[in-house]
């Protein structure tokens, strides 16, 4: 009797087991893109450390396979350039913001990364890609957020 | 008694002078009030003479005399720009020991390049206002450096509507001589000044007016002397079809472009993060051609239900063709992707639903018209399967055939463009040559347009 009831207490923590792995195998892909596919940010008072939480986070996407990331930093000349487009523009008087709200919090930060994608979930190209992410500092939180993206080597000449 | 009348006589007589000599001074005073100025103005609402008197007014104190220099400087350049007849180059504000300097020599032949730009072309700068602010000096003793914010608005007749706008900050380097304060030195935050390796360099202005001249010569002869080239060049006869003929309307397309161009979020369609160029690109299109509504599978939308699976012709926001699997996967998502939307135009045909039209990959730029889809091979070797960034079309100006990228407008995604009519050339430095043409013309669907 006592045998039957050990046997029967292993198999139970087998089952518990196999049900918390399977779970946690879930649970660490669970990111499903529709029609919209915001980047998984974690504002942060860095700049640098909002972007790479958004380009580390994509793993959390069930359509990535792998990110590997090379450099991120912030880019002086791609940041004067955002500020030149942006500062005064149609855009920025829709969105309300002044020429001293973009002067004082839109930064740019440079980000180079290699990551691989499943194409039969996402179009969206993989290999390295080399980007320029524009972000919008809150007044009241200081913390930076990705407002835009921009792929062109260009921007920061 | 004679000789107080006659005192009084001296007496009237001499206030009568003090009077009138205040008076011609009042009347004939030409120096202009930087603080004025400084709110903004018609750089031609001054004269030459004016604008040099105000460099020289030394004001309150030092501080007053640099920035009237500085705003002399930069007011004097830009009404030589749009009237040389009348106003003399800003260089007359420069110390004579520094105009031999590379970052002087720079400047100078920067302002004579947008004047013979602007004369080769035809454009008059009809228009202006120019504003300061930002001000700040550091001085010490003989030496100065300034720097102060130039917002410039104009109107130019360069063939588009609407105002042009730049944004500076200039730096300028001075030293005192004799009681007056001259300029040595003048650089900006250009962001390609700015950087490490810039080469301060004279602008050769007349050989690259000659260059330009020589190129709008040759794309002129082209358009008067060859067939013009059509759209669907390279197409191929066109096959018949039993599919009902949809318009594709221009207007409709860029109207959609203006109302979402500044957009994040998308209600029917979604908002991709970074990578939202294409499936803005594609909307305009869809709603150039009559689309409407919540629906994204929809006509003109072409589902998978529609096209089948392997459907080449399959353009629907977040679907999937598995046409060119072993070829290429971005060539499987047309909506979404920018060498799947391309690609699907190149291969439309009128026997297969969906938009109709083509794709020219090189050597067309000059072509581009509204309502066309741009697509940027940002390593400049655009082709099938290299294609980054797609840009719509909202307006155009000068001569098919021979347009330029400062004669394109756009409006995109993933980066946005700060405008639904920004001047391309504003918006990536990238030559024409970088740039795909994406020319949808009609639609052709088994149901009628409604």
């Amino acid at each position: 009797m006592k045998k039957w009831i050990e046997i029967l207490f292993i198999c139970a923590f087998l089952v518990l087991g196999l049900y918390a792995f399977v779970a946690y195998q879930a649970d660490m892909s669970t990111y499903q893109a529709d029609l919209s596919d915001p980047w998984i940010q974690e504002v942060s008072f860095s700049p640098v450390e909002t972007v790479l939480s958004a380009i580390q986070n994509q793993i959390e996407k069930d359509y990535t396979w792998d990110v590997q990331i090379g450099e991120v930093l912030v880019d002086e000349n791609a940041t004067e350039r955002a500020k030149q487009m942006y500062i005064g523009s149609d855009l920025a008087k829709a969105n309300g913001w002044s020429d001293a709200y973009l002067e004082n919090n839109m930064i740019v930060v440079f980000a180079k990364y290699t990551v691989a994608y499943d194409h039969e979930k996402t179009f969206l190209p993989d290999g390295e890609i080399e980007e320029f992410f524009i972000l919008l500092r809150d007044e009241n939180t200081q913390k930076w957020k990705i407002w835009d993206t921009n792929g062109d080597p260009f921007f920061g000449r | 008694m004679k000789k107080r009348i006659i005192a009084k006589l001296i007496f009237i007589v001499l206030i009568i002078i003090v009077f009138c000599s205040t008076a011609f001074a009042a009347a004939n005073s030409t120096v202009i009030d930087k603080d004025t100025l400084a709110k903004g103005f018609d750089t031609l609402s001054y004269t030459n003479e004016e604008y040099k008197e105000l460099a020289k007014n030394k004001g309150q104190n030092d501080n007053d005399q640099i920035e009237n220099l500085i705003i002399g400087y930069l007011a004097t350049e830009k009404a030589y720009v749009r009237n040389p007849e009348v106003y003399e180059r800003a260089v007359v504000f420069v110390d004579e020991k520094a105009l031999t300097s590379n970052t002087i020599a720079y400047r100078e032949s920067e302002s004579r390049y947008l004047q013979e730009l602007n004369n080769l072309m035809g454009w008059t700068i009809y228009e202006d206002f120019l504003s300061f602010s930002q001000y700040k000096v550091t001085i010490n003793q003989k030496m100065a450096c300034a720097s102060i914010v130039e917002d410039y608005k104009y109107f130019i007749n360069d063939g588009f509507d609407g105002e042009s706008y730049r944004r500076r900050e200039y730096t300028f380097s001075l030293s005192k001589d004799s009681g007056f304060w001259t300029i040595v030195d003048i650089k900006t935050n250009d962001p390609w000044e700015t950087e490490d390796n810039f080469s301060y360099t004279e602008i050769d202005v007349s050989g690259v007016i000659a260059q330009l001249a020589d190129e709008m010569a040759k794309a002129n002869n082209t358009a008067l002397n060859e067939s013009p080239i059509g759209e669907l060049e390279d197409k191929g006869e066109k096959a018949a079809t039993s599919l009902n003929h949809w318009t594709y309307n221009p207007n409709e397309a860029i109207t959609y472009a203006a109302n979402h161009y500044n957009d994040t979020s998308n209600s029917v369609f979604g908002y991709t993060e970074g990578n939202d160029c294409q499936n803005f690109a594609s909307q305009c299109v869809w709603a150039g051609l009559g689309g409407s509504g919540s629906s994204t599978s929809d006509r003109p939308a072409v589902s998978i239900s529609v096209a089948g699976s392997d459907g080449p012709n399959v353009w629907q926001r977040n679907a999937y063709t598995t046409c060119y699997s072993l070829i290429n996967t971005a060539l499987n998502w047309s909506w979404d992707n920018t060498c799947g939307f391309a690609n699907m135009l190149k291969v439309s045909t009128p026997t297969l639903e969906g938009p109709y039209g083509n794709t020219q990959y090189s050597g067309y730029f000059g072509y581009a018209n509204a309502g066309n889809v741009l697509e940027a091979d940002w390593n400049g070797s655009p082709a099938r399967d290299t294609l980054d960034h797609a840009m719509f079309v909202t307006h155009v100006s000068g001569t098919s055939g021979s347009r330029t990228t400062s004669q394109v407008k756009i409006a995109a995604h993933s980066g946005e463009t700060n405008t639904a009519y920004q001047i391309l050339s504003s918006y990536t430095a990238a030559p024409a040559s970088y740039f795909a043409r994406v020319v949808i013309s009609c639609g052709y669907y088994a149901t009628t347009q409604s």
